[in-house]
């Protein structure tokens, strides 16, 4: 008796009860959190690496952008709807829009050229970001493959 | 950055983005990426020479 165990390996997926299909050990609010915080990192957490990757460097590279016009990063949560609208999208971008609010502690230059395409990048960033919570939280689900 | 430079980029940042989140095979991401990006370049241009004939002002005196 060699007392090897023979515990059968735990399957990397997850059959979906209700579709089928297969999805990742991880629940769907989980990957959605991640995806927010970490744009790209709930595909990639999902088994979607490359897209993972790729999806980081778009949503990072148009804060970047944002960053460099010295566009307006959206801070307002009592002004106006628009600019509380504003602040919401760029919010999307999780954990960069933290560090560039409360560690950087950037706010963005009315005077600069690229101000108003700045701005743009900024909050397109976070929307984009948005999307993958979202289609993170249906891949979890099953819902996509 | 020029304005033109900034507005294609910014059309194939979107372009790529949305290629990669809609499309899952390669002949349909670039398909999808060219139809959103020659849309969005495409259209940037057209408005912007419909804005020529409505002028902010006085036209910018030649170099």
């Amino acid at each position: 008796m060699s007392g090897v165990s023979t515990l059968p390996e735990e399957p990397r997926l997850a059959t979906n009860p209700s579709t089928g299909d297969k999805t990742a050990r991880i629940s769907p609010v989980a990957a959605g959190v991640l995806a927010w915080l970490v744009p790209g990192l709930g595909h990639f957490t999902l088994g979607h690496r490359a897209r993972g990757i790729a999806f980081f460097v778009i949503v990072c590279g148009a804060a970047v952008l944002g960053v460099g016009l010295e566009g307006n990063l959206g801070t307002s949560l009592t002004g106006p709807p628009l600019a509380l609208l504003r602040t919401l999208g760029c919010m999307g971008a999780g954990l960069v829009y933290g560090t560039l609010r409360f560690v950087v502690g950037f706010v963005g230059s009315a005077e600069a050229p690229g101000y108003e395409y700045g701005s743009a990048f900024l909050v397109s960033a976070g929307l984009m970001n948005y999307m993958l919570v979202l289609d993170a939280f249906d891949i979890a689900m099953g819902r996509k493959k | 950055m020029s304005h033109m430079i900034l507005m294609t980029v910014y059309a194939a940042m979107v372009s790529t983005f949305f290629s990669l989140l809609w499309r899952r095979t390669r002949r349909g991401q670039i398909k999808l990426f060219l139809q959103m990006f020659g849309s969005l370049v495409g259209l940037g241009l057209a408005l912007a020479w419909l804005m020529y004939f409505f002028p902010s002002g006085p036209p910018a005196p030649f170099p």
